[in-house]
């Protein structure tokens, strides 16, 4: 079973990507922070991380560079935000994040998006 | 002036000329003149230094001063007391220049009577009177323009520190605002798809206006947002070299379902690739609004999109078979919260920005939408961008 790493600080979207996930079947690891998320990517190196950019203590961005700079540098990383913002996907790849993901999540898109990160992993 | 006897300076060495003058200003009437005389630059200097003389009469060729010098050097002493040179030549150059250099006129001996060396006398004081006023008006407008200079600087900072607030404002809601909409949107969407069990008819049916009204929200939030942004002059864009046509194909795709739920055509006529250098995304937001409008307003029939190259520009034509536009109406398409009301038809969703935030992007990239439209047979949308931002913005 895939794992994924699921780094949100809005408990209502927290329980809706879980939800989904679950659904397809993935194990779910859960993080309302950033250095809580840093702490279990390093300890469990899920398969994937879905990282909010916002977040209460550190943010996105730091998150990803700490997990970079760790010995498992080469976990993909995808962005989920609503950060809706001209360059803001730039921004994220240049980050270091493997890809974005833009809220609002339909249900249908996202889980054919999270499969296509899988199989990138994967091949 | 009859009031006020006028003093008068006359700085003249010659004894003759002093009587002439003298005699002159006895022979005025209406006005009392008060004659000093001086024969020496230096004596005419001190009696000047003292004060109260109205007017100086003055003759270049003293006895200690010669020329232009003589003006000059009382000139630069008293700049309030205006001065009548004293020639004896028609074209003396040195007099001309004086009354350059700022004397009030020159009169040559011998050929003036007492009403033109009267009038002289008046009409020098007159100006004189101007001219300090005039003076007085600039040094007061000169401060004046300082002070709204200062004033406007000012104000530009603290419009640039709200422009820099508003935008971060604008941010910060556009994220709160999205967060509990991506709750409302999602479990509605996981529940329509039957992810958290199987659903009555009822059920789905509301659950489908649920997730329309929540889609409809989030489309007024990203419209309101971006009138926010384009008026405070914050969209930032982000320009890159893109294929069109897939671009165009993306955008046919995510009308399939309307498309086929109205019964409708989409037809996209499109080459098979065209390379674009500009946002992408941006563009994208101007042709999904006119289709989204051409599709909304269509009932039966087809909407045909058609995309050529013309002259470095990339146009894109949206026709449609819908209700079409009366003349009058088309002059308000583009303006702010204006709908177009239809007879015998409901007002159709929308935030009634749409063309307007698409006219002021599609300005934004260099870009034109044009109108064509005939009430009740369809209307055509046609806008054009260049196929380089960079190079038609230079």
């Amino acid at each position: 079973m895939k794992t994924i790493l699921l780094v949100e600080d809005n408990g209502s979207n927290m329980y809706l990507i879980t939800f989904m996930l679950k659904e397809k079947g993935y194990n779910v690891l859960q993080a309302f922070r950033g250095e809580e998320g840093v702490k279990i990517a390093l300890k469990e190196k899920p398969d994937l991380i879905l990282m909010d950019i916002q977040l209460p203590d550190i943010d996105g961005y730091e998150a990803t560079k700490r997990i970079r700079a760790s010995d498992a540098p080469k976990m993909p990383i995808v962005a989920i935000t609503s950060y809706a913002m001209a360059g803001d996907e730039e921004k994220a790849l240049r980050e270091g994040f493997t890809g974005y993901l833009m809220k609002p999540i339909d249900p249908a898109t996202f889980l054919q998006e999270i499969e296509k990160y899988m199989s990138v992993v994967a091949g | 002036m009859n009031d006020k006897t006028i003093k008068i300076l006359l700085i003249e060495d010659n004894a003759g000329d002093i009587r002439l003058i003298r005699e002159m200003l006895t022979e005025a009437k209406y006005i009392a003149f008060d004659l000093e005389c001086a024969d020496r630059l230096s004596t005419g200097l001190a009696r000047n230094a003292r004060g109260d003389i109205d007017i100086i009469l003055l003759d270049l060729g003293l006895p200690d001063s010669q020329g232009l010098d003589t003006f000059n050097t009382i000139n630069n002493q008293t700049s309030n007391v205006p001065i009548i040179v004293l020639t004896a030549f028609e074209d003396d150059a040195w007099a001309i220049k004086a009354v350059r250099k700022g004397a009030q006129d020159y009169l040559v001996k011998g050929k003036v009577d007492s009403t033109l060396l009267v009038r002289t006398i008046r009409y020098a004081l007159e100006r004189k009177k101007a001219e300090a006023e005039l003076q007085k008006a600039r040094d007061t407008l000169e401060i004046k323009v300082m002070e709204r200079t200062e004033e406007l600087h000012v104000a530009n900072v603290r419009l640039e520190e709200l422009g820099n607030l508003k935008s971060a404002f604008i941010s910060s809601m556009s994220h709160e605002l999205r967060t509990p909409l991506n709750s409302i949107i999602g479990f509605t969407g996981i529940m329509l798809q039957g992810m958290a069990g199987g659903l009555t008819g009822e059920q789905r049916k509301q659950l489908t206006i649920v997730k329309k009204s929540g889609d409809h929200l989030l489309a007024l939030i990203s419209d309101v947002i971006d009138v926010s942004r384009i008026e405070a002059n914050h969209i930032e864009l982000n320009v890159k070299e893109f294929d069109f046509s897939d671009m165009m194909r993306d955008v046919k795709d995510s009308f399939k379902v309307v498309i086929d739920e109205k019964g409708l055509k989409l037809v996209l006529e499109v080459p098979e690739k065209l390379m674009v250098e500009s946002d992408e995304r941006r563009m994208k937001q101007v042709i999904m609004n006119l289709v989204s409008n051409a599709v909304k307003f269509t009932d039966e029939g087809a909407v045909e999109i058609r995309v050529v190259e013309v002259n470095g520009k990339v146009e894109v034509a949206v026709k449609d078979t819908g209700i079409g536009m009366k003349k009058e109406d088309m002059t308000r398409l583009f303006k702010q919260f204006s709908r177009i009301p239809v007879e015998g038809r409901q007002i159709e969703k929308g935030t009634g920005l749409g063309l307007y935030v698409s006219k002021k992007v599609s300005d934004l990239l260099g870009g034109k939408i044009k109108v064509e439209s005939t009430y009740g047979v369809g209307s055509k949308f046609t806008a054009t961008f260049p196929l380089s931002y960079g190079k038609a913005m230079r």
